[in-house]
């Protein structure tokens, strides 16, 4: 039942905090300790952050609640945790984009077209193998945000100009995607 | 209830089931056990040589059943006790070869009177022909001498022995649970908390030793070789433990060591003879075709084990050799992964291969490892093997059961691998830069994980609450030079001592704790099987 509750918690974080869904997830079964190698930093480690949350019943729940309510209350316990990790990954995409200066400070101006596409450029992308076409990859806002921005977008992508400019970021990210792809070999 | 346990266990038990608990006992009673349970046609009947405390040279010779010791049972054994009395026993720990000074017959059933005074006509008529007596020990002696040690070997807490009558009770047609059984191991050997002194863990490892072949009674009557050896694999793996974290001399553990490796020898060796008997490893059921794989996989793993300790120790035997060798060429064909929990099983059956000069074969093995797990481990595979955390059984259940029920649902097996920056490295080192270049793209997409304990003494634990898990990619181009160069490089400082002291233990090592098949341990295993 336990373990039930466990994967029901488990499938809410993601629920309530897509983003988290998107990350790729690893179980590690012993130690206490991490090592990560990747492209910007060669050496990353540390240890794992405590996360808690409370779920609370009282006797008479327990004795004569609904299987709802438990749910309810385990909801509550995955939107903690959903914060909590999302906070803790916030932190640390921020910690390594100013580590490897891949930043825009647009300051306290509003989002213009110019800084939306020095955005995109700076943007990794992955295109899939067999079509060509851009895999992967998401832009996380505020849903404030979002709600002023995506309106916004959808009337620059109406200036040719824009769509130019965003088309050639397309097509840079292609080629250093290929240039990339092309250095996964075995070399002397 | 100890004694009403020890009387279960002994009654209707056959030669095999309390041989090695019987000789646990003596090393318990202070005896140094010069031969364990052997058989084969050398013994001589003479099945158990020991030194007493008084330094007597002693001879038992093991017999099982069911029923009574009756005249008949005597007359039966009568030639082979004459063997044991009249031939000398020779043995680098005796300054020269001589008879012994009393031989046993040991037996688990209660003898009849009639019996009983035919043995001691026996002793009459070897004594007066300067032959050692003879002595009958049957049942009731076992069982007494037993319950008398019980207080070293038998667990006495609560949970450890809810846990020991939970081993002694299961069914033994199926695996050993591990992690159940290094629960057990955990309570009767001293691995954590104050460390004993020399001469009580010493006493605390033997006692240790008799408790498992108690433990393990239900898989030795099933006749299941390889569970048992797997049993006490585990239970060397913790003596090693014990004595590696007590830091005690070696003559203090070697004999129960000497002893449990030769029951692990000796169970694969009956394991072999089985496999060789038949024409395949069929166990006739309808779920055969789900698990034939992973039975294969097993029993090849243990069988290349056994040959490459033997090798390593000994150099190996020629007929033993050709026995192995025929049966990893026979089930080549049906060795299909579900895990990588079953990694160190294929990688000593290349290993075997390889010392038996399928060089082809061994080389074949890697790369299909190699290239197979690169692809099915891809990121975003539908179709990634789980981690060696997940044991066989509970990867099988969730390929039959129904979707979103399991364990392993839980957990993203996808775009990692534990054991391809192995298969790589030994790749490799054996200058397959071909092969290895026609994959690199696969490869270069699977992160590569490995977890390190924090200390040596944490290698043999089944879970170890300290260490790191490190993963990385290969970067973008790898340089061949230096992939060569480091899978050359060679350290085993972080590794215990006494694991790297006994070399001969590390391919079992390896098949009863998978997860530390890491690239020091593999790198280690590659250098002392070749």
């Amino acid at each position: 039942m336990e373990r039930q509750f466990r994967r029901y918690v488990q499938r809410e974080i993601v629920r309530d905090s897509p983003v988290l869904g998107e990350v790729s997830r690893i179980r590690q079964h012993e130690g206490t300790g991490w090592h990560m190698g990747d492209l910007d930093n060669p050496e990353g480690s540390g240890t794992y952050e405590r996360s808690e949350a409370r779920l609370e019943l009282t006797r008479d729940q327990m004795k004569s609640g609904e299987l709802s309510d438990v749910l309810e209350r385990f909801r509550g316990m995955a939107k903690s945790f959903a914060e909590q990790q999302s906070r803790s990954m916030f932190i640390k995409v921020q910690e390594a984009t100013e580590k490897s200066g891949n930043v825009i400070d647009a300051g306290a101006s509003e989002l213009t077209p110019e800084l939306f596409l020095r955005a995109l450029e700076m943007f990794q992308q992955e295109f899939d193998p067999e079509t060509g076409e851009p895999s992967g990859g998401m832009f996380v806002v505020h849903p404030d945000v979002a709600e002023k921005l995506i309106p916004k977008i959808q009337e620059w992508d109406k200036d040719p100009e824009f769509r130019r400019r965003a088309e050639a970021i397309k097509q840079k990210q292609f080629l250093a995607w290929r240039d990339r792809e092309s250095r996964r070999h075995l070399a002397d | 209830m100890i004694e009403n346990l020890v009387d279960i266990w002994l009654t209707d038990a056959t030669e095999r089931s309390y041989e090695a608990a019987f000789a646990q006992l003596l090393v318990v009673e202070g005896h140094r056990v010069i031969q364990g349970p052997m058989h084969h046609g050398h013994e001589h009947g003479k099945d158990v040589i020991t030194l007493s405390p008084a330094d007597e040279l002693c001879a038992y010779q093991l017999k099982g059943g069911s029923g009574k010791l009756n005249t008949d049972s005597v007359e039966d054994v009568q030639q082979q006790l004459f063997a044991a009395a009249s031939t000398a026993v020779g043995h680098p720990r005796l300054p020269t070869s001589r008879r012994p000074d009393r031989v046993f017959l040991v037996t688990n059933q209660p003898a009849t009177g009639p019996a009983q005074g035919r043995i001691k006509q026996l002793s009459g008529g070897n004594v007066s022909a300067g032959l050692p007596p003879l002595q009958l020990i049957e049942k009731d002696e076992l069982k007494s001498r037993f319950v008398r040690s019980q207080d070293r070997f038998f667990p006495s807490d609560p949970r450890a022995l809810k846990s020991f009558l939970n081993l002694f009770l299961a069914d033994g047609r199926g695996p050993l649970p591990l992690a159940e059984f290094y629960a057990f191991l955990a309570d009767v050997l001293p691995l954590s908390g104050k460390k004993p002194g020399a001469a009580e863990t010493q006493r605390a490892i033997s006692a240790a030793a008799v408790a498992t072949a108690f433990a393990l009674r239900q898989w030795t009557d099933a006749e299941n070789h390889a569970d048992v050896a797997i049993g006490w694999m585990a239970f060397t793996s913790q003596l090693l433990r014990t004595a590696d974290r007590t830091g005690v001399a070696k003559m203090r553990w070697e004999t129960s060591y000497r002893l449990a490796l030769e029951t692990v020898r000796a169970r694969l060796d009956l394991l072999l003879d089985d496999a060789s008997a038949q024409e395949d490893l069929v166990v006739p059921d309808p779920a055969e075709p789900v698990v034939y794989s992973s039975r294969a996989i097993k029993v090849c793993g243990l069988l290349a084990a056994s040959l490459l300790s033997d090798v390593i120790e000994t150099g190996g035997a020629p007929e033993k050799a050709a026995a192995v060798r025929k049966i990893l060429i026979r089930e080549l064909p049906y060795l299909k992964a579900v895990g990588e929990v079953q990694a160190p099983s294929l990688f000593l059956v290349a290993l075997a291969l390889a010392r038996v000069g399928e060089f082809r074969r061994a080389n074949g093995m890697l790369q299909g490892w190699v290239s197979s797990l690169a692809t099915v481990n891809q990121p975003r595979s539908e179709n990634a093997v789980a981690d060696p955390y997940h044991d066989v059984q509970e990867i099988l259940l969730k390929l039959i059961g129904p979707n979103g029920l399991h364990d392993l649902d839980e957990e993203e097996m996808a775009g990692r691998a534990y054991t391809l920056h192995i298969g790589v490295r030994w790749l490799a080192r054996r200058l397959w830069r071909q092969h290895l270049a026609s994959i690199w793209k696969r490869i270069s997409r699977v992160e590569l994980c490995e977890f390190r304990p924090k200390y040596p003494l944490e290698y043999y634990y089944y879970r170890s609450p300290n260490g790191t898990l490190h993963t990385w990619h290969h970067s973008q181009p790898t340089s061949w030079s230096k992939l060569l160069e480091s899978s050359r490089a060679r350290s085993t400082d972080e590794l215990p001592s006494l694991l790297v002291e006994q070399p001969e233990f590390l391919p079992f090592f390896v098949l009863v704790l998978p997860h530390r098949f890491n690239s020091i341990v593999a790198d280690l295993l590659d250098d002392v099987s070749s």
